[in-house]
């Protein structure tokens, strides 16, 4: 419900969450400056988390079959956050039959 | 929900090739219409973490551009040393980041039965991880 923040599905794999991490360092580096980031002209430091978020997505949207998430051998749903430290949503609604 | 209907299928790919794209449009199309809904939405999703399933353009060249700009963003290299996933033995974690980049699934609208399109869209599973069969899953719900 963030617009700093993601939830995406991937791997549960700690390793894989270190690259992640340095990845998106690199598509989108952090830096408080309002010279790299026009954002930052606000008064916010956050740039970087805005687009980090819309590489690794906003929301996921799963099939419940037979009651129950239809995964593949390996899916699951992270909360991904990207300017932390503060009390943050997520929203999850159910609806079908 | 009085009167909602739903379908489920699920398609299975094995692309011969590491990364690949094909166009899947008139497989959803088939579930869309077997499932007699007209007003409604349909899921289209990869269940593989190395997979997608996206919406553009079919254009051979777009997507020989995709390829190019994806390795850019996110280099094959099954070393370990540049990608600690691959300390577990795979050699995929450029896969994972990839398919975050064009995306897990796309929520496409039915209206009067059919997928309401743009003049332009597709609907396309993305293979980063390919030479082994995988699946898609297609979710149909509404009246």
């Amino acid at each position: 419900m963030h617009i700093t923040a993601s939830v995406f599905i991937n791997d549960d794999e700690s390793g894989l969450h270190e690259d992640y991490k340095k990845w998106l360092e690199g598509l989108a580096p952090f830096d408080a400056s309002p010279k790299r980031y026009a954002h930052n002209r606000t008064g916010e430091d956050n740039a970087d988390a805005h687009m980090k978020r819309q590489v690794m997505g906003r929301e996921v949207v799963v099939a419940i079959t037979a009651g129950k998430l239809d995964f593949g051998p390996w899916e699951q749903i992270f909360y991904g956050e990207f300017d932390g430290r503060r009390p943050k949503r997520v929203l999850v609604k159910v609806i079908g039959e | 929900m009085c009167g909602m209907k739903s379908k489920t299928e699920y398609l299975t790919f094995n692309l011969p090739a590491r990364m690949a794209f094909q166009n899947i449009t008139p497989e959803v199309e088939r579930i869309v219409r077997d499932s007699g809904v007209t007003e409604g939405i349909v899921l289209c999703n990869a269940m593989h973490i190395t997979a997608s399933v996206f919406i553009n353009d079919d254009e051979s060249g777009l997507h020989e551009d995709y390829k190019k700009w994806l390795e850019g963003l996110a280099p094959f290299d099954a070393s370990p040393k540049r990608y600690a996933h691959n300390r577990t033995g795979e050699d995929n974690a450029d896969a994972h980041m990839k398919r975050q980049v064009m995306g897990r699934e796309v929520v496409v609208a039915i209206t009067s039965g059919k997928l309401d399109f743009g003049p332009w869209e597709q609907i396309f599973y993305g293979e980063f991880d390919g030479r082994r069969p995988k699946r898609v899953l297609v979710k149909v719900i509404g009246e």
